[in-house]
C-alpha cells in the first residue's frame, strides 16, 4: 500500500472514526451529488431520446392505431410503403415501426407485407420489405379486405390511401 | 378502478412472492425491508411462470385465473406454516445516529426516481420498439389466446420483428396485467415492471443494510435507481428492467451462499437464475455463469460436500421449474438471431478484427458517459481501495461475475451476424443496464471494509463475515 494513502485509510478504518465523521460525511455528500446532477439531467430529453429512436414515429402512435384500428375494422389489409427513401437514418425506422405498431394495435385482425414464409429481416438499412404481389386465392384466404399503400411525400410527410378488395 | 385492479395484481405478485420466500428460506428470520424487497420480486418472476404453464394447457389468463393462483397460494401456506415454518421479518431498527438527517436527501431523490419512471410510463403507450414488437405484442397475443392455440403464429416468418423464440417472463407478466385491468391497454400494463422497479429499489436497500451505516444505504441505493440509464429503460415496458432487478437478485445471493449463507440463500441464487433465463436470451448465459461461479468458487467454501450437494440439488431443481419453457423453444423456428448457432472457434476467430471497436465502445459507454451514475468508476475505485485494505471475498466473487458477465456479452458481439455498429448503438448501453446491480454491489461490500457501521453492531458483524 502507498505510504502516503496509509494515514487516509487508517481513518477510514479506525474502529472509533464515527459514521458521521467528516470522510463518511464527504463520501456520502460525493455520491448524492453524483446522483442528483445525473438524475436531473437526464429526463426532460428522455422523449427526443425515444423519438430518435422510431424515426420520429412516437409522435405518431395514436394516429397510427387509430388509422389502422379503422381500416381493419371488417378485416386484414396488405400494406405497401411507397417513395421510402431507405438511405435516408429516419425512414427505415419509422416504416418498421408504423408496421409494427399497426400490427400490435390492430390484433387479432392482421396487417400484412408479406406472406407468412417470408422473413422480414431485423435490418437498420435498407428496404426490410419485400414486393409482394398475392395470388386471388391467398388474398380469399386471409380475408383480405384491403390494399392500403403509405406513400412518402416529397415534403416528407406520408400519406395513406387505400384500394379495396373488389379493385385489387 | 384500474388503480384498484393493478395494485390487486401487485399485491398477488407480492403474496406469492412471500409465499415462495417461505419455502426456500422457511423458519429463518430476515430483516423487514428483505422480506418485502424480495417477495415483490420472487412474486413478479412467479407469476409469469405460473401464466405460462397455465397457457400451455390451453388457460388464457383472466381475473379468475389470478383468484386462482392467489387461493393456491394461499392454501401452500398452511402446510409451510406447519411443516416447515414461515419467514418473519426481522425489525432491526437501531436508534438513530447523528448522521440520520442525511437519508432525507437520498429518500427524494429515491421517491423522485421512481416518480419520474412512473410518469414517463403512464404518459404515453408502448413506443419505444422493443416495447412493442418483442414484448408487448406478444402480451397482448397471450392475453387473447393460450400458447397452446398459437402453432401458426409462432410459424409466421413475417412476424419476425416480435423474436418469436425470445423468452416469455415479460409479455406474461404484461398479459397478467391485462388480466387484472380486464382490457388490453399498453399504458397501465407497464405496471408489472414498475412494480419490480420500486422492489429493486427495496431490495437494493436491504442488501446494502447490513454492510453500511443508514445513511450511507440510502446514498448507495440512490445511486443504484436514479441512473439515467435506469430511467431511460424501467418504465418503458422492455425487459432489460427485469432482467438488471433478477440478475441483482441471484448475483446477491448467489455471493452470500459462497461466503458463508444458508441454503435458503441457495434456493434464492437459483429461482433468480431461473428468472433471469425466462427474461431474455442474455439471462441464459448469467444462469450459466452463475452456476460456473459456483463452481469455481465452492471450492474454497465451508463444508465442501454440502456446498456440491446444494449445487446439485438447485440446479436440478431450476433446470426442472426451466423445462417446460426449453422443450416449448425447441419446438420454434430460430430464424433470425440464432446466437447459439454461430457460437464457434471459426466465427470468433474470423471476427476477432471487432475486437478494438467493441472495447472502445465498452470503454466510452462505461467510464466516460455519466449515464451510469458514475458507478462503474466507484465500483472499480471501491474495489482497489479496499484491495489495500482488507478486500471483502465478496467483493471479489461479485467482480467475477460482473467480468464474466461483460466478458459474455463481448463474445455476444463478437459472433453476431447483424450489422454491428447499428446492433452496438441500439443495444450496448442496455446490456450495461443489466450488469449495473453487481457494480452497486460490489462498491458496497467494498467500501462497507472501509466505512465501518457504527449503527448497528450486528451488521457490523455480517459485514466482517
Amino acid at each position: 500500500m502507498p505510504a502516503f494513502l496509509r494515514p487516509i485509510i487508517d481513518r477510514f478504518r479506525s474502529p472509533a472514526a464515527p459514521a458521521s465523521g467528516p470522510p463518511a460525511f464527504a463520501l456520502l455528500m460525493t455520491l448524492l451529488l453524483f446522483a442528483v446532477v445525473n438524475a436531473f439531467r437526464h429526463p426532460p430529453h428522455l422523449l427526443d431520446v425515444l423519438d430518435q429512436s422510431t424515426g420520429g414515429a412516437t409522435k405518431n402512435v395514436k394516429f397510427v392505431d387509430d388509422l389502422f384500428l379503422k381500416l381493419t375494422a371488417n378485416g386484414n389489409i396488405l400494406l405497401r410503403f411507397k417513395n421510402f427513401d431507405y438511405s435516408h437514418d429516419d425512414l427505415q425506422p419509422r416504416a418498421t415501426f408504423e408496421y409494427i405498431r399497426a400490427s400490435y394495435a390492430v390484433y387479432p385482425k392482421r396487417v400484412y407485407v408479406a406472406d407468412d414464409a417470408t422473413l422480414i429481416p431485423q435490418a437498420y438499412t435498407g428496404d426490410p420489405f419485400p414486393g409482394f404481389d398475392p395470388a386471388p386465392d391467398w388474398i380469399d384466404q386471409h380475408h383480405i379486405i384491403g390494399l392500403v399503400t403509405a406513400e412518402q411525400a416529397t415534403n416528407g410527410t406520408t400519406r395513406y390511401y387505400e384500394i379495396p378488395r373488389e379493385k385489387l | 378502478m384500474p388503480l384498484l385492479c393493478t395494485a390487486a395484481y401487485g399485491g398477488l405478485m407480492f403474496f406469492v412472492g412471500y409465499v415462495l420466500l417461505c419455502l426456500f428460506a422457511g423458519r429463518e428470520r430476515r430483516p423487514l425491508c428483505e422480506v418485502c424487497g424480495v417477495s415483490g420480486l420472487l412474486g413478479g418472476a412467479a407469476v409469469p411462470f405460473i401464466l405460462f404453464w397455465l397457457s400451455l394447457v390451453g388457460v388464457v389468463p383472466s381475473r379468475a385465473v389470478l383468484v386462482f393462483i392467489f387461493l393456491a397460494a394461499l392454501a401452500a401456506l398452511y402446510p409451510l406454516h406447519r411443516f416447515r415454518g414461515i419467514v418473519k421479518p426481522a425489525w432491526t431498527a437501531t436508534r438513530p445516529t447523528k448522521s440520520d438527517w442525511l437519508l432525507l436527501p437520498s429518500l427524494a431523490l429515491i421517491v423522485w426516481s421512481i416518480y419520474t419512471v412512473a410518469a414517463l410510463a403512464y404518459k404515453y403507450p408502448l413506443i419505444e420498439w422493443d416495447a412493442v414488437s418483442t414484448w408487448g405484442f406478444k402480451a397482448k397475443v397471450f392475453s387473447l389466446t393460450p400458447i397452446s392455440g398459437l402453432h401458426d403464429f409462432f410459424h409466421d416468418y413475417s412476424l419476425n420483428f416480435s423474436h418469436l423464440d425470445y423468452p416469455l417472463l415479460v409479455p406474461f407478466l404484461t398479459a397478467g396485467e391485462y388480466a387484472a385491468l380486464g382490457e388490453v391497454n399498453d399504458t397501465l400494463g407497464k405496471s408489472g415492471i414498475l412494480f419490480l422497479y420500486g422492489c429493486y429499489a427495496i431490495f437494493i436497500y436491504a442488501s446494502v443494510r447490513p454492510l453500511l451505516p443508514r445513511c450511507a444505504v440510502g446514498a448507495v441505493t440512490a445511486l443504484a435507481v436514479s441512473a439515467p440509464m435506469v430511467l431511460r429503460w424501467a418504465g418503458q415496458g422492455t425487459a432489460d428492467m427485469p432482467l438488471a432487478v433478477f440478475y441483482a437478485g441471484s448475483a446477491l445471493y448467489l455471493t452470500r451462499w459462497i461466503v458463508g449463507g444458508t441454503t435458503g440463500d441457495a434456493w434464492l441464487a437459483a429461482f433468480f437464475s431461473a428468472a433471469c433465463f425466462f427474461t431474455k436470451n442474455e439471462g441464459l448465459a448469467l444462469a450459466v455463469i452463475n452456476l460456473i461461479t459456483a463452481a469455481a468458487f465452492g471450492w474454497a467454501a465451508r463444508p465442501r460436500p454440502r456446498f456440491f450437494r446444494e449445487l446439485g440439488i438447485t440446479s436440478l431443481a431450476t433446470l426442472f421449474l426451466l423445462l417446460p419453457w426449453i422443450i416449448f423453444r425447441h419446438s420454434l423456428p430460430h430464424i433470425d438471431e440464432n446466437y447459439p448457432g454461430h457460437l464457434n472457434l471459426a466465427t470468433i476467430t474470423g471476427n476477432l478484427n471487432r475486437l478494438p471497436y467493441l472495447l472502445d465502445r465498452f470503454n466510452e459507454w462505461m467510464f466516460h458517459d455519466p449515464d451510469s451514475n458514475y458507478i462503474w468508476q466507484l465500483a472499480l475505485g471501491a474495489l482497489l481501495l479496499g484491495l489495500c485494505t482488507r478486500a471483502s471475498a465478496a467483493a471479489w466473487v461479485l467482480f467475477f461475475l460482473l467480468l464474466a458477465q461483460l466478458a459474455a456479452y463481448l463474445l455476444a458481439y463478437l459472433i453476431t451476424p447483424m450489422p454491428l455498429g447499428d446492433l452496438v448503438f441500439v443495444t450496448m448501453k442496455r446490456l450495461l443496464l443489466h450488469a449495473l446491480p453487481a457494480a452497486v454491489l460490489i462498491f458496497a461490500y467494498s467500501i462497507s471494509k472501509i466505512l465501518p457501521n457504527c449503527d448497528n453492531a450486528a451488521s457490523t458483524a455480517a459485514a466482517k463475515s
